[in-house]
């Protein structure tokens, strides 16, 4: 837990309020960057990113891009020993100003993270009624949440310990508990990824139900692009620490710019298509690699030599959308058309912001 | 028509239940596999497919059944001669999801395959050839375990079993762990090592976007039981068992919605 710097204050205000005019803005990143001590470059670097009222929003990306980080950023929990740039508001409210009593109101009250592992957050010796009453619930609203997320005979489970119950179900009684507290911030970290598909798509259904009826904002991290692009409605694809490509998740499909990102889905197999994986050459950053310029350009197809020392940053595409490659922003002012998706789907965007 | 490689005949396992009764955990599952063939058993958690798998290669004795190597059944047990455990070993090489615990830790990825290569009388200088077949370099051949990178990790174990010429591999949810990008340099070097050495694949995984692209037979399975096979493009396109249509509507992809998924889990009503 590290104070953030006066200097990127001023600047940050007048951006978030730019962006926020649809709906208001729940979760403002404005370029975060969080460095921790021996490793040779930032976790986080120059992480600006937004989630509105009852928006859902992708973060995805390869391990060790950043993305847990990121949304811990958002219970102003950073790891120890870290010093970071720039700033994390929810709901107006600096997150990393928050001390003692106000910042264990805003973790326990305002956001709510759901982990991959329920087991870790789940007391094995206490009922499963008593972990949501902690939370914040009464008993007859614990019996409806975990009705709401989709388990039989919910009086029972209250009365149940955790070992009684499976993986899927487990993850569901954690689901109800980050609802207990009527949050306004729900953050999902890889929180279906260890489930079977067929229970994924259940706890995706009651969570997306369950969430619309609060209006809460949500952060879903995930490493399935396809998963991300089919249930968000925005999406950020992080590498290497830094933001590469943020889009409507359709456009993520019909139209990725981001080499990155255009390389992650012809890698990922789909369902249904034969074609060939083209898999990235190399292998994902790690700490100790540091980066002169573009951290993709030793991966990339179509780097040119002065990627290697362009610092990277926004090229603004279609409706907000914005993409961190020097080559796609060349090409797509050159021809302002190269990187625009031109598919009529592009008109049916589920949210339009920016 | 080529020969059958692998033939697999009412394979079953039960275990006991705690409270009496016994768990059945694969249930008369039958298949055959061609040299040089690819399939892939999926279901989801607790379907019986890493049983199936484990008691191909001899790790779990199956209950009934017979598997049949070239014509040869396996025995239900580790033979105690030597001769027939390295001849037992060759037939079938297993790659497990984990290459860090499957890996000895103290033993450089040369020497790992050194041992495996030097234990079934084959030519040390080979380790070299297997490394670059798997796309190690140098450095990882002189590395250890622990200094490699979970792709690379899975590399070695691929080299490891491949060192003792197998007829068959038996890759389970091989690639799960790996990052997208890395998972892709796995299936194509599997893709490349099918093709270049006739080994045939089982391939045991939960997600059914890369046993497509691996496989062209697959299996589904359900609570022990197989509830469809065929050829792997006919049952990930046409399906004819409900629960296989409920598996395929769960996968995310373009335009999905996970209701989709729960109304199919509905017809399935069971």
């Amino acid at each position: 837990m590290t104070e953030a710097t006066e200097t990127t204050e001023s600047t940050e205000t007048t951006e978030s309020t730019e962006r926020a005019e649809a709906t208001p803005t729940l979760l403002s990143l404005e370029d975060l960057t969080v460095r921790v001590p021996g490793t040779a470059r930032p976790l986080l670097d120059s992480v600006t990113l937004t989630v509105a009222e009852g928006e859902v929003v992708g973060l995805v990306g390869e391990s060790g891009s950043g993305k847990s980080t990121t949304a811990k950023a958002a219970l102003g929990l950073l790891p120890t020993g870290a010093s970071c740039e720039g700033s994390v508001r929810v709901d107006g409210t600096d997150v990393l100003r928050l001390r003692g009593e106000a910042l264990r109101t805003h973790r326990a009250d305002t956001v709510a993270m759901i982990h991959q592992d329920p087991r870790a957050t789940l007391n094995p010796v206490r009922r499963i009624g008593d972990f949501l009453v902690e939370r914040g619930a009464t008993r007859e609203r614990a019996v409806e949440l975990l009705a709401a997320v989709g388990l039989s005979d919910p009086e029972h489970r209250a009365r149940q310990r955790p070992h009684e119950l499976s993986g899927g179900m487990l993850q569901r009684v954690v689901i109800a508990g980050a609802l207990a507290a009527r949050p306004r911030l729900l953050l999902a970290d890889e929180a279906t990824s260890a489930l079977d598909v067929t229970t994924q798509a259940e706890i995706l259904t009651q969570l997306r139900t369950a969430r619309e009826e609060q209006g809460a904002g949500l952060l879903f991290i995930t490493h399935d692009l396809h998963l991300a692009a089919a249930y968000c409605d925005r999406v950020y694809v992080m590498y290497a620490g830094r933001v590469v490509e943020e889009r409507t998740a359709r456009a993520l499909f019909t139209a990725p710019a981001h080499p990155y990102t255009r390389g992650l889905l012809s890698c990922s197999p789909t369902l249904g298509e034969s074609r060939a994986l083209v898999p990235i050459q190399g292998r994902p950053p790690s700490l100790s690699d540091t980066f002169p310029g573009c951290p993709f350009a030793p991966r990339c197809g179509e780097a040119e030599e002065e990627c290697e020392t362009w610092l990277p940053e926004r090229v603004p595409l279609e409706e907000g959308a914005s993409v961190a490659c020097r080559v796609v922003g060349r090409r797509s002012a050159g021809r302002n058309g190269w990187a625009q998706p031109t598919t009529a789907g592009q008109t049916k965007n589920k949210v339009s912001h920016g | 028509m080529t020969s059958t490689l692998l033939q697999v005949e009412s394979l079953a396992k039960t275990y006991p239940l705690p409270g009496g009764g016994r768990h059945t955990a694969a249930e008369d599952i039958n298949f055959t596999l061609q040299p040089g063939g690819a399939l892939g058993i999926v279901g989801e958690s607790g379907s019986g497919k890493t049983t199936v798998a484990r008691m191909l290669v001899g790790l779990t004795t199956p209950d009934t059944g017979l598997i049949t190597v070239d014509g040869r059944a396996r025995e239900p047990r580790t033979p105690r001669r030597r001769p027939a455990r390295l001849t037992r070993a060759r037939e079938i090489q297993m790659v497990f999801q984990d290459p860090y615990v499957s890996l000895d830790p103290r033993l450089t990825a040369d020497q790992c395959l050194r041992s495996a290569l030097r234990l079934h009388g084959r030519a040390e200088s080979l380790a070299a050839t297997l490394l670059d077949q798997v796309g190690l370099g140098e450095r990882e051949a002189g590395a250890r375990p622990r200094h490699l990178s979970g792709g690379q990790r899975q590399r070695l174990a691929i080299a490891r079993a491949l060192a003792v010429d197998p007829r068959i591999l038996v890759l389970d949810e091989a690639v799960a762990a790996l990052d997208v990008s890395i998972q892709a340099q796995i299936l194509r070097l599997l893709d490349d090592i099918r093709r270049d050495t006739g080994v045939a694949l089982v391939f045991v995984s939960h997600d059914l976007a890369v046993v497509q692209h691996v496989t062209d037979e697959v299996l589904v399975m359900r609570r022990g039981r197989t509830v469809e096979q065929g050829p792997t493009r006919r049952v990930l396109t046409e399906p004819s068992d409900p629960y296989t249509r409920l598996l395929l509507a769960s996968v995310p992809g373009e335009g999905w919605d996970p209701a989709d998924a729960v109304a199919a889990r509905a017809a399935l009503s069971v």
